[in-house]
């Protein structure tokens, strides 16, 4: 059976197969799975990562900046050592003797800083001289050589000593001034011992350095005097370069089969207590408002996590990945208080998570037309069987009685096969005997039927002897009675066949026109009893039709003969026939009581006759019109009818290529 | 019903009928007519009496026991001495294939019973055997 004779069947299935069911639910299944699982990975795992990564790389920052304070701390230890040397304090010792003795001390310093301050690019006096060329100073020169020539760069710009009243009594370089207790640096380290400036950028060595300054106590506590060295600022810097370096080299060698490294630092600064930037590394892209904004978030955030993901506030601008901490201090030593501050590359440091999610994505795609394929096939296998079932069905309905399911299988189809086969079996059974008992029955009915006909005609006739008038009345109301019993049997058997399938079209090319005229003809002494009038009228020419002779006559005399039961006296019935387009339309006019509305519905069912019917007539058995539509119907033709209380307009239209289809 | 010129040769009718009723009183209205009429109550006794009687027409029953009527059609046109007996059938069986049947047995008609009253019934009788 084509799909297209298989749509025409009554109860097929509309939109939905159970395929596209199946695979609708399982798509939509997949794709909420699918998004909870993209959000699940984006936020948890994303989560996740970032923290790993904040507090591991936050332990390397600190580990960083311990360092960095461990190395400080070695050189601010090297000095101190130097400053418990007994010649260094034993010249101190002197030099503060003999400012004892200075009477006018304020004037005596005045007159000194003036004169050094003056000498700074002239002639130094011989004081200064002696000053510049004793032994201390000649030791800090010495010093600072090899410290230069073991590291191949300044690692101290200068080293100066004062007495305890601020005055230099040694010196590497000379200094600007010659009075240093003034100095906000002196004060300190006086007050605490140690002094620990910010990076500053020192213009007399031409270097960014720490300011290092050691208060100079003899063995007994008592107060000398005061150190002071200028530490180059790189030795750090370039503890937390190399740092960086060997952190994102170490990450590329574990990581073998990657050439890209996990966690690449990008960006590196080194900020100030005050959050100044001290350092910046290369490459530094990222700008100063998110900077500022870290930075509120580092010095505002004590003890909280050291690490932040700054989201973009603009879209085409990527998120930033922020990582900090803070210098702890070594020992006694209280720390620069410097922060380190990296930036990761978040591609890179979330690139574990994106591949996830891309995983994620192939997985899931994969399982979709998987599960896509798989719930086809499960689909066919439940569908198939199915529809052939329900081609068996169409074809059993068309009247082959034979056919059967084919049982394929075991499982609840397989059994619905071999129910419906039972069904079948059963069905076909009690249409038989139905056929059977209809036949009979007519047989048997028609039988007394007939001899009561004709008994009747033989009293009518007078053939039994002279019936009185009032006695004729009764036996033709009898005889009424007998043909209407007559007729309702043949409307039966006729409905019955029909129902059956076993009614045949035989074509035959038929005048329409004269067939109708016929009809009306036989059906005039009818009319003529209820002076209704008749009239046959074709508009144009109505080429003949190919139809069952006989059909087309039952058809027209059934509406013929309605149109004048249920007419009025004094009535009429107009018949119009005329080819319009594909169609010969035939309408029937009569003058009668009308189809109320309400019976509109079942007007062409069978038994069925309209509310208002029996007012006018009782002998209609409600077969004619259900006889007729299936016969219309099955020619291609269409039936329509208007109603009001004057009269009913049946219309009916035959296609002049009537289809040669069997009757259900 | 008008009574028959007697003066005419009697024809023979043969009435193929199970239903006693139905044959006599067909029997009956035929006999005022003027007509010899036998009466056979299913095939077999129609076959014999068509043999023995040759008459001018058989008016058939289908639905009989024993032989029922197309069974005694095939006999009778099997036969080449009964090949031209004319047969008129009145049955109960209503059928679509009339022409079909009226050609293939060579039968005068195939009517209804129920369609056909008692007057229109002597008066075709009475045209064939006249």
């Amino acid at each position: 059976m084509t799909k297209k004779s298989f749509k025409e069947s009554k109860y097929y299935y509309k939109n939905w197969s159970i395929v596209w069911k199946y695979l609708t639910g399982l798509v939509s299944v997949v794709l909420f799975s699918a998004l909870v699982g993209q959000f699940i990975l984006s936020r948890i795992s994303q989560n996740a990562l970032e923290n790993a990564i904040g507090e591991s790389s936050s332990l390397f920052a600190q580990e960083v900046m311990n360092k960095v304070d461990r190395i400080l701390l070695d050189r601010i230890e090297y000095w101190r050592v130097y400053t418990t040397e007994t010649e260094l304090l034993n010249n101190l010792k002197k030099s503060n003797e003999e400012i004892n003795l200075v009477s006018d001390f304020e004037e005596y310093i005045e007159s000194r800083d003036k004169i050094w301050i003056d000498a700074n690019s002239g002639i130094k006096e011989s004081w200064m001289l002696d000053i510049y060329n004793n032994r201390e100073s000649l030791d800090l020169r010495r010093i600072m050589t090899s410290f230069e020539d073991r590291y191949s760069y300044r690692v101290f710009g200068e080293a100066f000593v004062t007495d305890k009243k601020g005055l230099i009594s040694a010196l590497s370089n000379w200094t600007s001034d010659y009075y240093q207790a003034d100095e906000d640096w002196w004060q300190k380290a006086v007050k605490d011992g140690l002094y620990v400036s910010d990076v500053v950028y020192d213009e007399s060595a031409g270097m960014r350095s720490i300011e290092i300054g050691i208060r100079v106590d003899d063995k007994n506590g008592e107060f000398l005097g005061v150190m002071k060295v200028l530490l180059n600022a790189k030795e750090a810097i370039d503890v937390v370069n190399e740092l960086i370096v060997e952190n994102n080299n170490h990450r590329k060698i574990t990581r073998r089969n990657k050439v890209d490294s996990l966690n690449d630092i990008i960006h590196a600064k080194i900020l100030d207590k005050n959050g100044g930037v001290i350092y910046s590394s290369e490459g530094d892209v990222y700008n100063e408002q998110i900077l500022l904004n870290v930075v509120g978030h580092i010095i505002d955030e004590e003890g909280e996590a050291d690490y932040l993901l700054y989201r973009s506030v603009e879209k085409d601008t990527e998120d930033n990945f922020f990582v900090w901490a803070r210098s702890e201090g070594y020992k006694d030593f209280p720390g620069l208080g410097w922060t380190l501050l990296f930036e990761y590359d978040i591609k890179k440091a979330f690139a574990s998570v994106v591949n996830l999610k891309n995983l994620f994505l192939l997985i899931i795609s994969i399982a979709v037309l998987f599960l896509a394929f798989y719930g086809i096939l499960i689909s066919r296998v439940i569908t198939k069987p199915l529809k052939e079932l329900l081609n068996v069905i169409n074809r059993l309905e068309q009247g082959k009685k034979k056919e059967r399911a084919i049982v394929r299988s075991s499982d609840e189809i397989g059994v619905l096969a071999q129910n419906f086969n039972v069904m079948a079996d059963k069905l076909m059974e009690v249409d038989r005997l139905k056929t059977e008992f209809l036949s009979l029955a007519a047989h048997q009915l028609r039988t007394p039927l007939g001899i009561i006909r004709w008994n009747l005609e033989m009293l009518l006739a007078g053939d039994r002897g002279k019936v009185s008038k009032s006695i004729k009345t009764v036996i033709k109301d009898m005889y009424e009675n007998n043909q209407r019993l007559i007729s309702l049997v043949t409307d039966l058997l006729n409905v019955s066949r029909l129902d059956q399938g076993k009614v045949k079209d035989k074509p035959e090319l038929l005048d329409l026109v004269e067939m109708i005229r016929l009809v009306v003809e036989n059906l005039n002494i009818k009319a003529k009893e209820k002076h209704i009038v008749m009239s046959v009228q074709a508009k144009g020419e109505v080429p003949k039709v190919m139809i069952d002779r006989e059909k087309f006559r039952e058809t027209i005399e059934n509406f013929v003969s309605n149109a004048i039961k249920y007419n009025k006296q004094n009535g009429s019935v107009n018949i119009t026939v005329e080819s319009i387009g594909k169609d010969i339309v035939i309408s029937i006019k009569d003058t009668g009581i009308g189809i109320p509305k309400k019976d509109k519905k079942r007007l062409f069912e069978k038994f069925f006759r309209a509310s208002n019917a029996s007012l006018a007539d009782t002998t209609g058995s409600g077969l004619g019109l259900y006889v007729a539509r299936e016969y219309v119907k099955k020619w291609g033709g269409k039936m329509s009818y208007t109603s009001s209380n004057k009269g009913t307009e049946f219309v009916i239209k035959i296609p002049k290529k009537p289809k040669k289809s069997k009757y259900k | 019903m008008k009574k028959t010129d007697k003066k005419a040769k009697k024809q023979r009718i043969l009435i193929v009928e199970d239903e006693a009723n139905y044959a006599k009183l067909l029997k009956s209205q035929l006999v005022e007519r003027g007509f010899l009429v036998d009466i056979a109550e299913n095939g077999l006794e129609a076959m014999k009496l068509t043999r023995e009687k040759k008459p001018c027409l058989v008016v058939l029953d289908i639905i009989m026991p024993k032989m029922d009527g197309y069974q005694y059609l095939e006999k009778l046109r099997a036969d080449e001495e009964l090949d031209e007996i004319q047969v008129l059938v009145l049955s109960n069986l209503g059928t679509d294939k009339k022409k079909d049947l009226i050609k293939k047995w060579k039968i005068l008609d195939f009517i209804l019973k129920t369609e056909i009253s008692l007057v229109e019934t002597l008066n075709m009788i009475e045209k064939i055997c006249r």
